[in-house]
Parts: C-alpha cells; structure tokens; sequence
C-alpha cells in the first residue's frame, strides 16, 4: 500500500515521524503519527476482518491517539474529525490538506465524504414496517438515504446495544425482536424473546437487554443474540425499568396491578409489590434511586434496594406516560384526560409544577436546558426551560414552534419509541411529524425548524439521531468504526480543532471478490469534479466528471457518446452539450450560463445506458 | 444520634474481652488492607512498577489516588480509573469497558494476578497508567480482603433518615446565627427533605473543629472561620467543611480538598481595593500601606495590582494620597487628610476622614453578615445533597459544591466552585463612606 502524507503546505512545523511504506497487499492495519506544535496524533485503520487486509464491506476501527508529545499524557477533551475520500482518479494537481478539509468542512455536494466520521444519522421507525436510515445533510437541503430496513411488521419500541453497533426494534405483530448492524444496516439476528415483545431497555453497562412480552419480560444477550431468561410476572401490558447499577429490574404489570423485582445478577425474581391500581408508566430517576409507577391516581414511590414502597404520591386522576428527566431531578406525569402535566420534585416526592398542555401532552424529549413536549392534537412543540422549574407553584412558561404541519396525533399508530430525539453535539432537537411524513430539525432559540426531509414518503412513528462521530473510549483515545464502501484509494484527512492539527495520507482498501461478484451491476455512476473557480453568468464555464464502472470501479474512458443537459430551474432555458474526454479518463463539458441562477446538469449516455433522467445531477450556481 | 455509635463501640469492647481473638483479626485484615489501599504501606515493602518500568514505592502512588475512597474511580484531567468495588469488579457476566473491550467476571485469585501481573480477568494488558504491584501474599490477602468491604460501608452521618451537619457558631452573635439556621432548617425538612432524609443540625460554639467532628460525627461542617489547621483536619478525618469566611482561604487544591468557602479573604479584598483606585477616577497616585507585616499576602496582592494600575507605594505616610491600613489603627493620623483605605476587617467605627473600604459580602440591612452566610450555607448544603442523590457520599457531595456554577441564595452573591476554585464569589463590593459616615458610592469590583 502506498500510505505516504500529502504535503501540508499551510502548517507548520508538521513533522512525520513514521510512514510505513509496504509493498503488494494492504495490511491489516494502517498506522500513522504526526507530530504538531507539540502535540502527537497517531492514526490507526485496522480491520477487524481477520483477512490479512483491509477490504471493502469490512468493518475497520479507526484509533486516534492524541498525546502530549514531551510527556506522552493523553490530551483529552479535543474534538477530532475524520473524513475520507475515494480517489476517482490521480488528481492533476493535490489539493492542500487544508484546503482538502476546509472543503470538508464547507461541505457541499462536490466535496461530501465518501466516509464522514463526523456526523449522525436520522433513523426512522416507519408505519410501513421498516427502519430507514438517512444521512440528513440538513445544511444541504435534502437527504441521502443510506439503507432501509424490512420488519417483520410495525416496529414498536428500541434500544442501542453493544456500543451503539446494534439497534434492537421490538415487533410485537410478528413476535421478534430484530436486531441491526448500524454500519451496514442489515439484519443479524431475529430473536424470540416471547409473545407481543414491547417496551425494551438496554441495561446501562449494555451486558444485558429487557424485553417486556406479553407473560412479562425476557432477557436478551445482545451480543450472542439469545434469550438469556424469560420471566412471568403477571397480566400485562409490561413496563420496565433499570437500575443505574445493574442490579435490579422492575417490570410493572398493568393487569396484575404489581410491581415485580428481578435481580439482574441471580436473574431471580425477589419480590412482587402491589402497586395498588393498575400501573400504566413506569420511570426510574437515577438521583434518588427510586422507581416510579403511575396508576390513575397515584404515583407509587418504590426502593428497589429494599424492595418497598416508600412514598405514595396523589396526583391528578387521570391517563398517561410519564418521565424522568435525564437529571434525574424531575418526574413529568402526563395527564391526557385533564391536558396536564404534573412536575414532581425527586428529591422531596412532591408536585411542584402543574402545568396545562391544551394540544393533549404525549411526548418528551431533552435537550441539556429544555424539556421539549409534543401534542397529541396540535403541531406544536412545546418547550420548558430547565431553570424556570423547581420553586414549588411558580408558573411555568412555555414557549413554542411548529413541529410541522399536522397534529402529532394523526398518526396510523402509538408506538413506545419517541418521535422527538436531540441532535447529538448540538443545541437541536429532530422532531418526526408522521402524518406529514418529514423530520424536523429544530435548532434552539429559532422561531421555526431550520430544515426538514422528507422520510420518502414514509410515515416516520418514532426518530433516532445516531452518532457517527469520533467517541474519546479513553483518555486522548478517539474511535469509531467505518467499512469502505468499494475497493480502492482513499484520502484520509484528519483534523483536531483546537489545539489546531491537521494531517492527510491515504490509503487501500483491497476488493472483496466475492463482493465484488455479487455487487449488483446497476448504473454507471457519475462522479462529479468540483468547478475550478465560481461560475459567472456569461462567462464560458468547464465541469469536469468521471464516468466509474459499478462493476471494476474504474473509469470508463473515451466513451464518445457523453453529452450533458444543462438547464435553468424552472426550465426557462437549456442547452444541450457534447462531453469531451480528458486526459485523465474523465470528460470535460463547456457551457455559458446565460442568466443569473440555479443549473441543473445532467449526463446522458446511450452506449452506457445512462439516460438523461437517471438520478445523479449536479446543482450549480452562476451569479454576476 | 450518638447513642447508637457509642452503643456499638461498647458492644466492640465487650466482644473483644469475651473472644480476644477472633473479631480483631478479622478487623485487623481490612484495616491492614486499607493502609494498603489509602497509603501503599504493608507489612512488608510495597512497590509499584510504573510505565517504563520503573518500581517506585507504593506509597508514591496508592490505589486510593486514582480509583477514590469508595473506589468508583473519578474521572481527573481526562483518565476515567475502573470502578474497583467489589460488586463491580465480581459481576456474574462479561462487562465491556468504555473502549468496547471485554473482560470476564474477577475472583480473588484474578485480581491478585491483575495486581501483579498488570491484566484483567480475561488476559487484557490493563492501561499503562495503571502499575503492577509487588508485595508479599499476605500483604495481597489483607488488600483484597478490604476490597471486598470499599464503597459498602455506611457513610458517616448519613443513614436512612437524616443527613448530619454540625455548625461551628461564630464568636459573635452566635446565637442569632443559630436561631436563623434552625429556622432555615425547619423549614426545609418540612418540606420533604431530602430524598426522604431530614437535616439534622447540631451545633458548637468555641470548640476546636476537631473537637466538633469527634462528638458529633457529622457528614459535613459548616464552620464561621475554617483556618489552615482546619483545612487540614477536614482532610484527615475526610470531613466536608464549608468555611463561612477566612481572611486567608487555603486555596491550593491539594490541602483544601475537604473545604470550601463561601466568602473572599483579605487577598480578594486588597486586589479590589487596588483596582477601585485607578489614578485616572480617583485622583489617587501614591499609597503607603500601614502593617503590611500583619497581613503579607494581602500587602503583596494590593502591591501587585498597585503596579498594574500605575499607583506608586510610598514608605512614608506624610506623602500618600492615601493609606491603607492591614492593621486596625490604634489612632488615625490627624495631620493631613488622606483617604484611608480599609479591608474588611480592619475598620472599626466611623473615621472622620474620606474612606473606603472592601467588603466581601454587600453590606445590607437586618440579618448580620455571619447569618446571612450562615443562611447561605445551609442552601448550598441541601443544593449539594439534592445533585448528588439519595446515594449520598461526601465525595459525591463534594463533586456536587464543585459543580455549582452561579447558584443563587437570596442572602449571597450568587456562588461558584470548580475543581481549581475554592472561594465561592470572588466579587467585592467597595464603599466610600464621606467623612460623616455617609454612603458616597457603593461597587462591585473583581477581587480574582
């Protein structure tokens, strides 16, 4: 492999210390140290494939190590980011690597990664029994939809296990709880957990899963994909909570009226509490330690440590989930019968906020200063700022925007996953509106969402915001996991925002051939070049792109019948223009662009059976 | 409160005298091992290889230091140490650290390999911050023997229904200190508590704070005036103190890990003096400093901030603009009329002369000052208990004050504590008093 470091021109004193240069395959490992103004970064891709190399389709850990290079402590709390590109073809002239990750970092449809380590995923719960995964690209406009996922029917609830790799969704039509690979988005497991799987939680050191059924509740290993144990605890439906040290499990029972106690470690049952009404909600606050259950009239405070209750809180008759605040501080009780929202305080068990919600409370969310509260019969989202709770009857503003177009309660269904999720590493929230079949994306302190997608059409029950970005596992350790997308070269950038280092080499990754055999032959994929300057309206312009064959991942050369449509959004003018090939095995088409505004550009190619109306277009700007 | 403490130490006695041997050795064991864990002293050496390999003793680096009293292991400057309680450490399935690797459940004979040998239960090389301890298998025995016991044991003056806190009175208006307190107390366990506890206040008036811990065995103290003695007796008996005021805090993260306190001392105060008398608005450009040898840090910091401001220091009184005194004056200067420049603790009584001087709380009317951060006290000790939870530790508890970021009590300049700062504000209100006695002008100025 050829892993050598593109010349930095814009830093300084930027020193490679090692470059491990082999010959003939790549290895199973990739390593990389760069040393800048005194901080030492060393990059590490290896497969966990245990081929020898690193393939495609392969899952690859990619390692940062940030140190102080005099002492070799860890330097903690920096925010890496990683991108990679694969090469189409030998760029004629190799951008900087800081211009190469400013253009990342500008992020626009020429230069968006192949491998963006930085960035999170929308994934949807669809009242058409599948999980859809997207790249949002909110800054862009639009989405690239990067996988969906066939259920064996509606999904209704879900956990991330196994450090985010897996995401279990619980059917309960089909009697499955089906386990997914976030990083290629496919099925791994099925599980027979029992009948009519529901609420599942994933324990919070993740060795184990609970999954509510009909007679109870299961428990799942998530990493062999078995059951463990399956409990009866009564007539349900079954609510679950878990404890912050893994020690006890509680399963309310809404027909059996009880509150049972398993312990996690013995896998036992130790205790049946009756609840004294039917619990309809379930919460746990790891600040006091205690386990909440809802009936109609009561909150029931229970120790699972001493397996009683200790309190029993009046409140409000009435129906509705409740929830505690990440904090741990605030119990919400939703009341959907009087369209209140009851606010205890953990710390003394007592109602210190009543608060009415006319659009019917439904859901919460939390950012790190707001509860956000979604309506069953509004669009509304309502948002609560932390520090205006907790002096006992203050009142309790809330302010609001539009969460879409239609009320949230319009939808086909009622599932136990949340419709609301906060954007990982920002003040934003997305917000899934079913019947408008799009998501949100609510930054806070704006009047209205700063952008939205539509789900395809698809009608989004609950939303997830997976990160994808570097996570620190140990001090100055920085991870995550990616798999090349096809064979080939690509360009690693890396860059740590402050103290300022950047750092670019490339690497291989080596063809799957039995991938590669089954890899379906579809369309020729076009592959545009960024324009070498700003596009100016009456002005001869040149937009270059390569034409890569699905099958060999090579360019196609000096196909003669290339052409392109350029046209001016709406369709007021277009020119259609004959593709010339260059010198790199790529084509070149020259246009004017006659007025100020929006190009479409789109590649045509009988012999390469590329019609004109095939997906992949390019959008450009021409001004002044 | 003390009764069942006491009870159970007769009860200890008396078992003892009946069976000499056996509860003792068992006790012996657990304490051995804790001096181990605490303070890397066994019977016989202990030393710890460190990375590079390199065998220091393990005194330079006990367990304690990275992995906590109860062993849960903080997270300090970036490195998250295990978490070494025994349940932990012994749960019956394979657990996967943070960095996605995965280890089997320990038993004894894993963790006396895991501390020699540097690996975890499943073979793992552990982090190289982590040493490999060389001691004798007895030595071994009596550490894991007080592993099995770290993080279960109850916390001093906490148990199911109260948290106890002792309050050291102030020497002056003690007893209207007390008064307020109770009342704030009252009030606060009328309302529920604390995840079902009540405070359980006691009080002392002129004893030595070491004294106070002994008989009543609180969680935490709050103290009028914690000194650097007192400082270190919260760390050695690992008592929570909240300091009142001092006019000198220890502040040097090391030796006041255990205090915290609410108000500025005499370093805060003289900084702002200085900066309050910017040549440019106050006219004043020479100051001669009277006892600076009674208050040195508090000279030094006025002297540094002098400079900055271009405010030359003169030795001779007759050619000052103004002095400040670090020493209560025993008879004003009648010559001329400079001002007089005061910290806190040094005015007495009305002067006759132009006047300023530094307070570290805002001078309101009614409650004294001693109450009204008496009062405060008492809040960030419920704030502190409420955000560490009902598993309450005076670490958690501390971790809790450290976090506090801008809290507001009603009686105080809103406090804020942090892993590096002590001094809960750091604002100091100057007033310039008219040679009457009036209020000319009243700020708030940055004493940091």
């Amino acid at each position: 492999m050829r892993a050598h470091i593109v010349p930095l021109s814009l830093l300084t004193g930027l020193a490679l210390l090692s470059s491990p240069t082999h010959a003939g395959q790549p290895p199973a490992s990739v390593r990389e140290r760069m040393v800048s103004s005194g901080i030492a970064v060393e990059v590490e891709m290896r497969s966990r494939g245990g081929t020898g190399a690193i393939r495609e389709g392969e899952d690859v850990d990619v390692t940062l190590t940030v140190t102080d290079e005099q002492t070799g402590r860890p330097i903690t709390g920096v925010r890496p980011a990683v991108w990679l590109n694969r090469r189409v073809a030998q760029p004629r002239q190799a951008p900087s690597c800081a211009a190469k990750i400013g253009e990342f970092l500008a992020g626009d449809v020429f230069t968006a990664a192949d491998i963006d380590l930085n960035t999170f995923y929308v994934v949807t719960m669809n009242a058409d029994a599948t999980v859809a995964i997207a790249d949002p690209r909110f800054s862009f406009g639009g989405s690239r939809m990067l996988g969906l996922v066939k259920l064996p029917g509606v999904g209704y609830d879900w956990a991330l296990g196994v450090n985010e790799t897996r995401l279990f969704v619980t059917v309960p039509t089909a009697n499955r709880v089906v386990a997914i690979d976030t990083s290629t988005w496919k099925v791994v497991g099925e599980i027979d957990a029992g009948a009519e799987p529901g609420a599942i939680a994933a324990q919070p050191d993740e060795a184990r899963l609970w999954v509510a059924t009909a007679a109870g509740v299961s428990v799942i290993d998530p990493r062999r994909l078995d059951v463990v144990r399956r409990f009866s605890t009564g007539r349900g439906p079954h609510r679950i909570a878990v404890t912050a040290d893994n020690r006890n499990v509680l399963v309310a029972g809404e027909g059996a009226g009880t509150v049972s106690i398993i312990d996690a470690r013995k896998l036992r049952r130790v205790a049946d509490i009756d609840a004294g009404g039917h619990p309809v909600a379930l919460g746990y606050s790891t600040l006091s330690r205690y386990a909440y259950a809802r009936t109609r009239e009561a909150l029931v405070v229970i120790d699972p440590e001493r397996r009683k209750i200790v309190a029993r809180v009046a409140i409000t008759a009435g129906e509705g989930p409740i929830e505690v605040s990440p904090n741990g501080k605030l119990l919400l009780v939703t009341n959907r019968d009087e369209n209140v929202v009851e606010i205890v305080d953990t710390t003394t068990n007592t109602i210190i906020h009543r608060m009415t919600v006319n659009g019917g409370p439904e859901q919460f969310a939390f950012s790190d200063n707001l509860i956000y509260i979604r309506q069953e019969r509004s669009e509304q989202v309502l948002m609560v700022p932390f520090v205006s709770l907790g002096t006992k009857g203050a009142p309790v503003n809330a302010a609001d925007f539009p969460g879409g177009e239609r009320p949230f309660g319009l939808a086909s269904g009622r599932v136990a996953a949340r419709g609301m999720h906060p954007v990982p590493g920002e003040t934003a929230m997305l917000v899934a509106n079913p019947a408008d079949g799009e998501i949100y994306y609510y930054k806070e302190g704006m009047a209205a969402p700063m952008g939205q997608f539509s789900n395809d059409r698809r009608e989004p029950l609950a939303v997830l915001a997976l990160d994808r970005s570097m996570r620190e596992r140990a001090p100055g350790r920085f991870a995550n996991v990616m798999r090349m997308p096809l064979p080939g070269q690509y360009d690693v950038a890396v860059l740590i925002d402050s103290p300022r280092v950047t750092a670019c080499f490339s690497m291989d990754a080596k063809e799957d051939p039995v991938l590669t055999a089954a890899r379906e032959v579809g369309a020729v994929r076009v592959a545009f070049q960024r324009p070498e300057r700003d596009i100016r309206t009456g002005q001869p312009t040149s937009l270059r792109f390569h034409l890569i064959d699905p099958k060999t991942n090579e360019p196609r050369r000096g196909i003669s019948d290339v052409r392109a449509l350029v046209y001016l959004a709406p369709g007021a003018w277009h020119t259609r223009v004959k593709a010339e090939p260059t010198a790199d095995g790529g084509y070149q088409i020259d246009f004017t662009p006659a007025e100020n505004g929006v190009y479409y550009i789109h590649v045509e190619s009988a012999s390469l059976a590329l019609h004109i109306n095939n997906p992949q277009f390019v959008v450009v700007q021409a001004i002044q | 409160m003390n009764a069942p403490a006491t009870f159970c130490a007769a009860l200890l006695i008396a078992a003892a005298a009946a069976f000499p041997d056996d509860p003792t050795i068992e006790e012996s064991i657990v304490a051995r091992g804790r001096r181990i864990y605490e303070k890397g002293e066994g019977e016989s050496a202990v030393t710890a290889r460190i990375r590079g390999g390199t065998d220091v003793p393990a005194a330079v680096l006990p367990c304690i230091s990275c992995h906590g009293t109860d062993g849960r292991g903080r997270t300090e400057g970036g490195i998250t140490p295990s978490d070494i309680r025994y349940g932990e450490l012994t749960k019956p399935y394979e657990v996967s650290s943070a960095s996605g690797r995965r280890r089997a459940p320990y038993n004894d004979a894993l963790l006396r390999r895991a501390l020699t040998m540097g690996v975890d239960s499943s073979g793992h090389r552990f982090d190289p911050l982590m040493p490999r301890f060389q001691m004798t298998r007895s030595d071994i025995d009596a550490l894991i023997a007080y592993l099995h016991t770290l993080g279960t044991g109850a916390v001093p003056g906490v148990d199911e229904k109260t948290i106890r806190v002792a309050m050291l009175l102030p020497p002056e208006n003690g007893d209207a200190v007390r008064a307020a307190v109770s009342a704030s107390i009252a009030e606060l366990n009328a309302e529920g508590g604390i995840f079902g506890r009540s405070i359980d206040m006691r009080y002392g008036s002129a004893v030595a704070i070491a004294d106070l811990i002994r008989s009543e065995k609180p969680f935490a103290v709050i103290a009028a005036n914690a000194d650097a003695a007192d400082a270190a007796v919260a760390q050695t008996t690992r008592t929570p103190v909240l300091s009142l005021y001092s006019a000198v805090p220890v502040t040097a993260p090391d030796s006041a890990a255990f205090v915290r306190y609410l108000a500025p001392g005499v370093v805060q105060q003289a900084r702002s003096l200085a900066r309050a008398l910017a040549p440019t608005t106050s006219g004043t450009k020479r100051v001669a400093i009277i006892g600076a040898d009674a208050q040195t840090e508090a000279a030094q910091a006025f002297r540094d901030v002098a400079a900055e401001q271009k405010i030359e220091i003169v030795d001779d009184p007759d050619d000052a603009d103004a002095l400040l005194f670090l020493r209560t004056p025993a008879q004003l200067p009648a010559v001329r009329k400079p001002r007089l420049l005061f910290l806190a603790s040094t005015v007495t009584r009305a002067t006759g002369f132009d006047c300023v001087i530094a307070l570290p709380l805002p001078p309101r009317t009614g409650a004294s000052a001693y109450t009204r951060l008496a009062l405060a006290a008492v809040k960030v000790v419920a704030e502190a208990a409420r955000a560490a939870g009902r598993d309450l530790t005076r670490i958690a508890f501390l971790d809790a004050v450290d976090q506090m970021r801008g809290l507001r009590t009603g009686f105080t300049p809103a406090l804020t504590w942090s892993s590096t700062r002590r001094i809960g504000w750091m604002t100091i209100t100057v007033v310039t008093l008219s040679p009457d006695g009036m209020v000319v002008e009243e700020r708030d100025v940055d004493g940091d």
